[in-house]
Order: structure tokens, then C-alpha cells, then sequence
């Protein structure tokens, strides 16, 4: 095995997995985005996003906080320091992974 | 970073870009602003029919409307959003402004040249006063309205084309009533803002439609 393909055993398993990946990838795009826009775009259900983006801020990578515009309540989640970096060290080997594939 | 990484992030960012104007509010602000405008030259314009004080207060107000409109803007849109639009499809602070030149973003220059035509075209317009020029004008802009959503592109021209449809309803009248310079120049703000005001509603309208109030 090369040592390219090798990268795949060490991809981060959190951001791996495809709701997740979809999570940080919207999350990546934009300063902060709450939660009813984040199932939107993600095509989740509620529960599902919930638990998601839990697993997300255990890890450090997700900052979760309850504000208000205006009146209405936000569940606004951004993405962290950590998880910014985690997110394009997960893209960097995917690069290596695809580019070994290419030769 | 892997391209189809690259790719889901640029889409997603493109996607939070254009949320902005997704619902249509920020469209109804600006044609309240224009429509203000508006008003306060007819004002300026009917001292003749009003009283001097009157025209006069009439102008700081819509003057002074412009400005808070002008100043308070965003502030208006995000308090109208929270209220209309984040209940129904949530909320996502818009990515940094690109600082690409309009030729990164997909300018062309066949768009270059409708958007030198219809100036031309009105610059004609202005000129001479005659209506059939300004049909000639309104169904440029019709076809330069059509040819940019055809092409998925930016809504420069599709403001633009807003902008000409405004002039194009204020020349019919001026040529219809013979009125003087500043009238028609009311004309065209008034005509402006209502056509504004129509486009920004109907997108609203059809977004609430659209997207009911999410459940908890």
C-alpha cells in the first residue's frame, strides 16, 4: 500500500462521516449560521442535527450559543479554531488520497 | 484543499451570499428609499399648488426619512428578517465581501455592451422626446431582464434593467404631460420605487409562500 492511499487510515472519523462532513463544510463557508438554516442546507432532521453537532462541540470544533435577534430565539453555531484547522487538514488528504489515485 | 472540498465550500458560500436577498426586504428598503426620493421632488416641484411652509416640511421629511433609510438600513432589514425570514429559513451571517475584480466574477464584455447600449439608448432618450424611443428602450431592457437570470449571473443587470423600466415609465409620462425637467426627474424615481417596491413584494410574497414557519 502506498503511503498516499496510507492517508486514508488516518482521515479525522468526526468530520469523515457524511452529515458531519456537511455540517463543517456549511459551517466552513460562513462566519455563523444557526441551526434552522444549518438543517436547511443539510437536508437533517432535527434529532439528527442535534446529535451531530453535539458530537461537533465535544470535540472542540463547533462553538454552539443561544442568542436573540430581536425576539426570535437563535441557535447559532460557528465553527472553532480547531475545527477550522481539523477541516483542512481532512481536505488536505483527501487531496493526497485523490492525487495518488490520478497517477 | 481537495477541489471537491473546494467546491461544496465555494457553493456554500455562494448560497450564504446570495440568502441576503433571498426574501426579497432588502429590495422593498432601497425602493422605499428611491420612493421617498421621489415624493420629496414632487414636493420640491408643487410649491405652486401647496403652501411655501408645507412643500418645505414636506421636503426634511422625506429628506430626513432618506437619510435615517440611508443610515438605518441594515439595521431595518435585519429587524424585518428576524421577524419574516429567520423563523421560516434560518439565519447565516454572509461570508466576507470578495475583493475580486468584476472580471473574476464572470463580467463579460457582451454584458459590457448591452449595459453601453441601453445607456446610449437613454442618453438618446433624453434628447429627444419621443415615446416610440422609449419602447425601443423598454424592450432592450425587457431582453437584457430576460438574458440575465437565462444565465444564472450576478443581479447587476437585472438592477439595471430595473433602473431603465423606471426611466422607461418616467419618459412616457413626460412625453404624455409635457412636464418640466425636474418633474420628469420625479417621474423617474416615483416609477422607479413603485417598480422596486412591486419586484421586492412579489419575491417576498412569493417566499413566504413558499416557506411557512418552521415548527419546534
Amino acid at each position: 500500500m502506498t503511503p498516499e492511499l496510507q492517508e486514508l487510515a488516518t482521515l479525522d472519523r468526526l468530520i469523515h462521516e457524511p452529515a458531519r462532513l456537511m455540517i463543517m463544510t456549511v459551517l466552513y463557508a460562513v462566519p455563523e449560521a444557526d441551526f434552522i438554516y444549518l438543517q436547511r442546507e443539510c437536508g437533517l432532521t432535527q434529532g439528527n442535527l442535534s446529535s451531530h453537532l453535539a458530537k461537533l462541540e465535544e470535540a472542540g470544533y463547533v462553538m454552539i450559543n443561544k442568542t436573540f435577534k430581536g425576539k426570535y430565539p437563535l441557535t447559532v453555531c460557528s465553527l472553532l479554531k480547531k475545527g477550522r484547522d481539523a477541516f483542512e487538514e481532512y481536505a488536505r488528504k483527501m487531496r493526497v488520497v485523490n492525487n495518488s489515485f490520478r497517477k | 484543499m481537495n477541489t471537491q472540498v473546494t467546491d461544496s465550500v465555494l457553493q456554500a458560500e455562494r448560497r450564504a451570499r446570495s440568502y441576503w436577498e433571498i426574501d426579497g426586504l432588502a429590495v422593498v428598503i432601497q425602493a422605499v428609499a428611491v420612493l421617498l426620493a421621489g415624493l420629496w421632488f414632487w414636493y420640491m416641484n408643487a410649491s405652486g399648488a401647496w403652501g411655501r411652509r408645507q412643500t418645505d416640511l414636506a421636503a426634511i421629511v422625506c429628506i430626513v426619512a432618506v437619510i435615517l433609510d440611508t443610515i438605518r438600513k441594515r439595521a431595518v432589514i435585519q429587524w424585518l428578517k428576524a421577524k419574516i425570514t429567520y423563523p421560516r429559513t434560518g439565519y447565516v451571517a454572509p461570508p466576507a465581501p470578495q475583493l475580486s475584480s468584476p472580471l473574476d466574477r464572470g463580467f463579460k464584455f457582451d454584458d459590457l455592451g448591452v449595459i453601453c447600449l441601453l445607456i446610449a439608448l437613454w442618453a438618446v432618450a433624453l434628447s429627444v422626446e419621443t415615446p416610440w424611443l422609449c419602447v425601443a428602450a423598454g424592450i432592450v431592457t425587457g431582453l437584457s431582464l430576460w438574458w440575465n437570470p437565462a444565465r444564472a449571473k450576478s443581479t447587476y443587470l437585472d438592477l439595471f434593467g430595473i433602473c431603465c423600466a423606471g426611466m422607461l415609465a418616467a419618459f412616457f409620462l413626460s412625453s404624455i404631460h409635457r412636464v418640466v425637467h425636474l418633474q420628469r426627474f420625479a417621474y423617474t424615481l416615483t416609477a422607479l420605487g413603485i417598480l422596486g417596491l412591486v419586484k421586492g413584494m412579489a419575491t417576498l410574497l412569493s417566499y413566504v409562500r413558499r416557506n411557512p414557519v418552521a415548527q419546534a
